[in-house]
């Protein structure tokens, strides 16, 4: 519906197609590119799931400590927070002095635009966890470890779930701005972004932001929303 | 017999004010025996509760259950409380078991005796339900299976039945009475309603409040189970509620003198008589 007034649009006023592309020439682009988005798509994803997996545990762990250790909340919290708000591809030129144009560059900036939003959700939905529970963990015997185990990591499950949706997002817009400025080797989606945008192929440009926002529609919709669902029906939230 | 749980002359004093919750109060239950402490709201009857289950420790005073001191919670005190705390991503029957769990007890053995403490609480039917797909009464039901299973010495309930209906607190009342003839465990109780303290009393502890100590104890030397609706059940009931209500009058009237001052006839007429003069 919305792609057709789009095209019925361009078609009405005559906007020249070097400037702003129809439906039509991004289509035609996303076929002529398909030899080239296919891999790209690849490598993109396979640095999403190696980065996030990293920022995961370091976001969720970090999250964890500042729940705990309340004079380092209290330090280093503010920080966390400030640091969320740097775009993510400011991290850029401080991972290629660090790293040079490679992959861990890559990670690094995947990891730094992601993980300290991880940990603040991770704080702050720990901090949800009704006092009841230790109370009740403590008379059942639930002791140290145990506590630990059965009782807090069950009960952030749902703030689990939310960092983790909220991490994604971060990551995947990290990422992708990362492939736009770093020219590594392997080439991604940000990578065949800049390549358009070099050869002044304004269909090409969309053509690969339209893939890029269908990978994080799809994985937020098909995957995370989902599962945030199905914690909070158990938790009967 | 184990379930001698004593609290000697204990005070505890808010973290926030330098008021006493509790001020030197000593509560003894014998083993077997149902006490129920009941008090106005601020009386400090669930900091006595805290206090008996290790949740808190008392600023002077002893507490100790057959003898030893009391210094963390732990499943010879079996605490039911008001807001349930069961775990939400755990069936009735995973709740239920989490003590035995925790204990090392053998998986075949807690099956036994999930199954045998869920037919006590008349909940064998709900096993595989979720927290919240249960009812509030039946949600303390599971919450005393929970407790029970460990076999505590005594069993700690504050205000357990406050957020239930009153049909439902009825049914409560007479479950947990037949639960308790069965298993004669000594039970502390907390709550605010006079009618559910001599329902459910072998003795009723009132305390008063700011400071929180007791102010009466009355043995309640009627058979169980009660019929709740008898006449002598009543009149206890009624000789309490007085207690109690002083109790309030009393401390109204105690914070209401520390600012508020009775007003003269004087101050609500115009003394000089000029009114409207200045127009």
């Amino acid at each position: 519906m919305l792609l057709g007034i789009w095209e019925a649009a361009f078609r009405l006023i005559g906007w020249r197609d070097y400037l702003f592309p129809a439906p039509s020439h991004i289509a035609r682009a996303m076929i002529d590119l398909a030899g080239q988005l296919g891999p790209a798509l690849l490598v993109s994803l396979a640095r999403l799931a190696g980065g996030f997996a990293i920022s995961l545990t370091l976001g969720a762990t970090a999250g964890l400590i500042l729940w705990r250790v309340n004079t380092l909340n209290r330090a280093m919290g503010p920080l966390f927070l400030g640091i969320q708000t740097l775009p993510s591809v400011c991290w850029v030129p401080l991972a290629v002095l660090a790293f040079g144009i490679n992959e861990a560059a890559m990670m690094f900036v995947l990891v730094m635009g992601s993980s300290f939003a991880i940990a603040i959700a991770m704080r702050d939905g720990l901090n949800t966890v009704p006092r009841i529970y230790h109370h009740a963990g403590a008379m059942l015997g639930a002791r140290g470890l145990a506590y630990y185990r059965y009782i807090l990591l069950p009960a952030s499950t749902p703030a689990f779930a939310s960092s983790l949706r909220q991490g994604f997002s971060f990551a995947w817009r990290s990422l992708m701005g990362g492939e736009l400025i770093l020219a590594t080797r392997t080439h991604g989606l940000g990578y065949l972004l800049e390549l358009g945008r070099s050869f002044a192929d304004v269909a090409q440009v969309v053509a690969v932001m339209v893939v890029m926002i269908a990978i994080g529609m799809t994985v937020d919709r098909l995957l995370l929303a989902p599962l945030e669902r199905r914690v909070h029906r158990r938790f009967g939230l | 017999m184990t379930g001698h749980l004593e609290l000697i002359s204990v005070s505890k004093k808010f973290a926030a004010a330098q008021m006493h919750a509790l001020q030197n109060v000593s509560v003894t239950c014998q083993p077997g025996e149902f006490v129920v402490v009941v008090g106005p709201s601020g009386c400090g009857k669930s900091t006595l509760l805290n206090l008996a289950a290790g949740m808190a420790l008392p600023d002077s005073g002893s507490v100790t259950l057959d003898g030893k001191p009391v210094t963390a919670p732990g499943p010879d005190r079996a605490v039911v409380f008001q807001e349930h705390g069961l775990f939400p991503w755990l069936t009735a029957s995973e709740n239920v078991e989490f003590g035995l769990k925790m204990q090392g007890v053998s998986r075949s053995e807690r099956e036994d005796r999930v199954a045998a403490a869920l037919r006590m609480v008349h909940l064998s039917h709900s096993s595989k339900k979720l927290i919240h797909e249960l009812s509030g009464g039946m949600r303390q039901r599971v919450a005393i299976a929970r407790a029970m299973i460990l076999d505590p010495a005594v069993l700690l309930m504050d205000e357990p039945f406050a957020a239930l209906d009153a049909q439902t607190r009825t049914l409560m009342h007479a479950q947990l009475q037949e639960l308790w003839s069965q298993t004669r465990k000594t039970i502390l109780f907390v709550t605010h309603s006079v009618g559910e303290a001599v329902r459910l009393a072998d003795r009723v502890i009132v305390l008063h409040a700011h400071p929180g100590r007791v102010r009466r104890e009355i043995k309640i030397e009627l058979p169980h189970p009660r019929n709740f609706d008898g006449r002598e059940i009543s009149e206890i009931a009624r000789l309490v509620r007085n207690e109690i209500e002083d109790e309030v009058n009393r401390v109204n009237k105690q914070l209401a003198d520390d600012f508020w001052k009775p007003v003269k006839p004087t101050d609500l007429v115009d003394v000089a008589g000029d009114m409207g003069s200045g127009i």
